[in-house]
């Protein structure tokens, strides 16, 4: 079987010839591996439709050739065709003792919209500056900046051979809070006092994204991935709650899973940190078919053994090895003795890939992926 | 309910307006400004403060009732006597260095002042040099360091090695907390504590300072 066929008879919830072993090396790892400044991987200048950089997925491929581990690529997306004249953020790169910092200035009729973000040569970029400082005034603009419907993307994903069969190729869209995290400027706690100091607002902001959201998830159905990934680590259960899932990401994840369905894709959640309150929910109330990472204490609070018999019926597990804590200072002995566990409680029948509980630190011993491949192949045969 | 229950319970629901009216209320009828801010607005905290250490309730709505306590503390505060708000302590909190997170910083700043603490906020994204200017400026007895990142809670072991560096280390604890944060992690850098969540960091903040002659 190729890395694709392997997993996608996990996400069926099939056998495959052996566990899929996927370790979530983004972004840190594949970059580390380059031995070049980070921001040369993220600033490259090519043209390029996902959330980061050419060279970076290129580097993200690499990595998954150098561990022998099975890819899953979530660097791609669909190039929006915008209005003539729409208004644009414009970049201007500035060095200084860190790295380079990237700073982006929008003109709209209504006024300026700025963002800053800063790229360093060893840890992944930053936002330090987000578009949307006051609320109402800066939201207007970004809606011109946005479109307020009528969006319109092109219909292939033109990076998607870069994975080819070493993987599966992943369109991405992220879920309310994440979108609302990524523009707002400030913290978590900046967005959770918009959500209770501005409700009647936030509905509408809600109501607008919802809709764009929708547009994006069809677009993309549409291009045929592998999967669609509902990115929703800021829906966290460490940093958010169920009343907030249930009101601002659960109409979304049904209607987003039901328009993959539909369409033949793969209904796919990433929530890490604590969600097993909400792995429940999702199972129960949606038509999600994976879902992931399951995060274990002390990052999460899911025990893998506990879903795959709650929820393995539903869902495909992606999970679940504790990053900063375990995979950073285990041995790889100790690795051997968590993977085959994780093995024994839950790839019977399919349906489990193994993996970490998040992204792996930069810092992460090679031995301890390598390790993590080994016991997928040798213990993890079907 | 007499009126200092209904503050506790207005704060447990997260109503400001009702705190407020109801500090203000509570004042006219000539309560004490301490009874007020004790059995009223830190005694409704106090029981959030569980409800979240046991799951029972999450960060956004303990960021709303944390609002709620502000309003009231912020009438209550200028009218308590010099001696009724003696501090127990100081503490110097920050996100360190490259981290923008605040929201667990800020919900330990908060649980720490209503429990009496007065706390130094320097803020997310915080160098380890911005650390010590704080500490040589504040002369605390607790630096509380929070990240939410991994790549950015290497930062933390710089915090500590640099105040062992200025001589500093014995008379200053550290603790550490966030989401890749662990009790193993703390090890490794010689914290002197991990708190899990922001009642625990309040609870810890008391132990290590019961420990510290002349601050509790």
């Amino acid at each position: 079987m190729t890395s694709k066929e392997r997993l996608m008879a996990a996400f069926h919830r099939k056998k495959a010839d052996h566990v899929p072993v996927c370790p979530d090396i983004s972004v840190m790892v594949p970059a580390k591996l380059t031995g070049r400044p980070f921001y040369e991987l993220f600033l490259d200048g090519r043209e390029h439709n996902g959330w980061t950089s050419a060279t970076y997925s290129e580097t993200y491929v690499e990595a998954v050739k150098h561990f022998g581990m099975d890819g899953w690529y979530i660097y791609g997306g669909l190039k929006e065709i915008r209005p003539p004249g729409a208004p644009e953020f414009v970049d201007t790169i500035v060095d200084n003792s860190e790295g380079k910092l990237v700073k982006r200035i929008c003109t709209t009729p209504l006024g300026e919209l700025t963002e800053d973000e800063m790229y360093f040569a060893d840890e992944p970029p930053w936002r330090e500056g987000k578009p949307i400082k006051n609320l109402k005034e800066d939201f207007a603009r970004f809606q011109l900046w946005m479109g307020k419907g009528g969006w319109k993307w092109e219909k292939e994903f033109k990076d998607r051979s870069r994975i080819g069969d070493h993987g599966v190729y992943v369109a991405m869209i992220p879920v309310f809070q994440d979108w609302w995290f990524h523009y707002r400027h400030g913290g978590f706690e900046r967005c959770f006092m918009d959500f209770h100091e501005e409700k009647e607002f936030m509905d509408g902001v809600h109501e607008f994204w919802m809709e764009w959201a929708l547009e994006y998830v069809r677009a993309l159905v549409e291009a045929k991935p592998d999967e669609l990934m509902l990115g929703g680590s800021s829906a966290s259960l460490s940093i958010s709650s169920p009343a907030v899932f249930r009101k601002y990401e659960l109409p979304f994840i049904q209607k987003a899973a039901k328009i993959c369905k539909k369409g033949g894709v793969i209904p796919h959640l990433h929530i890490c940190g604590r969600s097993w309150e909400l792995v429940q929910i999702v199972a129960s109330e949606t038509e999600v078919e994976v879902m992931e990472p399951m995060e274990e204490p002390p990052g999460g609070n899911v025990d893998i053994a506990e879903a795959k018999r709650r929820v393995g019926d539903k869902l495909c597990i992606k999970g679940n090895i504790n990053t900063f804590d375990f995979m950073m200072n285990a041995t790889p002995q100790q690795v051997e003795e968590k993977c085959k566990r994780l093995i024994d409680d839950a790839a019977a029948d399919g349906g489990f890939v193994l993996s970490t509980g998040d992204q792996c630190g930069r810092d992460t011993p090679h031995a301890n992926l390598f390790k993590m491949v080994e016991v997928a192949k040798t213990y993890g045969k079907y | 309910m007499d009126l200092i229950q209904e503050i506790a319970a207005n704060v447990q629901e997260g109503y400001p307006e009702r705190v407020k009216k109801g500090v203000e209320k509570a004042l006219a009828g000539g309560l004490l400004p301490h009874d007020i801010l004790q059995k009223g607005l830190i005694a409704g905290m106090n029981v959030v403060a569980e409800k979240f250490k046991s799951g029972q309730m999450f960060l956004p709505e303990v960021l709303n009732v944390a609002g709620a306590m502000k309003a009231g503390m912020a009438i209550v505060k200028p009218l308590l006597t010099k001696e009724s708000i003696k501090s127990r302590g100081k503490v110097i909190i920050g996100t360190v260095r490259g981290d923008m997170h605040d929201i667990g910083k800020n919900l330990v700043a908060i649980m720490l002042e209503a429990a009496g603490f007065e706390v130094v906020d320097l803020g997310t994204d915080v160098r380890t040099d911005k650390f010590m200017e704080a500490v040589e400026r504040e002369n605390p007895q607790i630096v509380a360091l929070s990240a939410l990142l991994t790549t950015t809670m290497i930062h933390m072991g710089g915090v500590i090695e640099a105040l062992e560096k200025k001589q500093m280390r014995d008379k200053i604890k550290v603790i550490v907390g966030g989401a890749p944060i662990s009790q193993n992690y703390a090890n490794q850098i010689k914290a002197d504590g991990y708190a899990r969540d922001a009642s625990m960091a309040v609870d810890l903040v008391r132990r290590l300072l019961n420990h510290t002659a002349g601050t509790a």
